[in-house]
């Protein structure tokens, strides 16, 4: 279920001046979908536990920082999230990505069923467009950059090719896929 | 687009944002009660103005629980109080919490002797410690005073610690205690830094 931008903007806003009633309805409304994001990367219940109250620290701390004229108020929120992941990850030194499990994985994050459900909402739609116009390899790197929080480097073992070739799928990709959603 | 901390091993680094939709098609997931309970103390908890301790003795998300917690205490130490530890002589002065995250059953019972100043920790049921990590007892005086860390708790059986240097005045009834989980050894600063899992109330018996 999309959230509504003016509730959180709303809520982010009263959190800006220290308003608990509103930090608890938008951990509420929100908390759901993050720790659904924190345990696709995380896999381990404790991370993705942890991950995501310290995600929520982050987002009493940092409200001011929000500034809705530049983006959406979810957008911001599961950056902290996923950014929050990605240091957790780094801190617990990752084990090296197991290839098969990992294949296994890619199919059902970069596959078109995964893109299904954007169909459902406005910014979803608009995204699965711009994705679909984006080359497989293209679209393959970027979903498995966003849903596993791997490297350029882990791409390049991953999906078996140069790192220079990865480089490039994602920077392409990345530009492509930023010049159609500003259309 | 709101500005991102740049994670620069991270190939989306600046434009992450572009993506929440995607957050948005997954499946809710339950959130469990531990968490926002941890995170409400966490928004006081800086150690330097004691934070924590005031607003983990306001809070009603801690009393609430703790309340049902402290009723449960007195049947489950009908079982198991008669059989263990129990130091020689009847009027030595026993106090106990039942220690245990809100939605869940009672993960430690704590058994203080305040005499010989021994505190007795038993896990109800195995914990589950992650690696790299270890669960630290914390006794909060109140009053905007730090919390004082007891020692680290085991994941199973029963540990007993001698009680940090604390005026006896703190040993009574209806003080606090919590147990957040740490770093491998426990907290490096002295003060609680991570979540907090499990907390209760000592009771006279």
């Amino acid at each position: 279920m999309p959230h509504s931008n003016e509730q959180l903007v709303e809520w982010l806003d009263a959190i800006s001046r220290l308003d608990r009633v509103a930090f608890k309805s938008l951990y509420e409304e929100t908390a759901p979908h993050l720790l659904a994001l924190t345990l696709r990367i995380l896999k381990r219940r404790d991370l993705a536990e942890e991950a995501l109250q310290d995600s929520f620290l982050k987002i009493w701390n940092k409200s001011t920082d929000f500034d809705p004229g530049r983006g959406h108020a979810f957008s911001w929120i599961a950056t902290i999230v996923r950014n929050q992941c990605l240091d957790q990850l780094r801190k617990i030194k990752r084990a090296p990505l197991a290839k098969e499990e990992l294949k296994e994985e890619m199919t059902a994050d970069t596959g078109p069923s995964s893109l299904e459900k954007l169909e459902t909402f406005d910014r979803g739609r608009a995204l699965k467009r711009c994705l679909e116009e984006l080359s497989e390899d293209e679209r393959s790197s970027i979903l498995l950059a966003y849903w596993k929080g791997l490297t350029h480097h882990e791409l390049s073992e991953v999906l078996e090719r140069p790192l220079g070739t990865v480089k490039t799928w994602v920077k392409r990709g990345l530009e492509k896929l930023k010049r159609c959603i500003e259309a | 687009m709101n500005e991102e901390p740049l994670n620069h091993e991270d190939p989306l680094a600046g434009e992450t944002a572009l993506f929440s939709p995607l957050v948005e098609t997954l499946t809710p997931v339950e959130v469990p009660h531990h968490i926002w309970n941890g995170l409400d103390l966490r928004l006081d908890g800086k150690p330097d103005d004691g934070g924590l301790v005031r607003h983990f003795i306001d809070s009603i998300n801690f009393w609430k629980p703790v309340a049902i917690m402290a009723l449960a205490a007195v049947i489950v130490l009908a079982f198991f109080y008669r059989g263990w530890d129990r130091p020689s002589g009847d009027s030595i002065p026993i106090m106990v919490a039942m220690v245990g995250a809100p939605d869940q059953a009672p993960q430690y019972l704590l058994s203080l002797n305040k005499t010989a100043r021994v505190l007795t920790v038993k896990a109800l049921r195995p914990a589950t410690i992650p690696p790299g990590k270890s669960m630290e007892l914390w006794m909060l005086p109140g009053e905007g005073k730090p919390p004082i860390s007891c020692g680290l708790v085991p994941a199973e059986g029963q540990v007993q610690m001698k009680l940090p240097p604390m005026d006896d005045g703190l040993l009574v009834p209806g003080k606090g205690f919590a147990v957040s989980l740490e770093p491998e050894g426990g907290s490096p600063t002295g003060a609680p830094t991570g979540p907090v899992m499990y907390q209760g109330i000592l009771h006279q018996i």
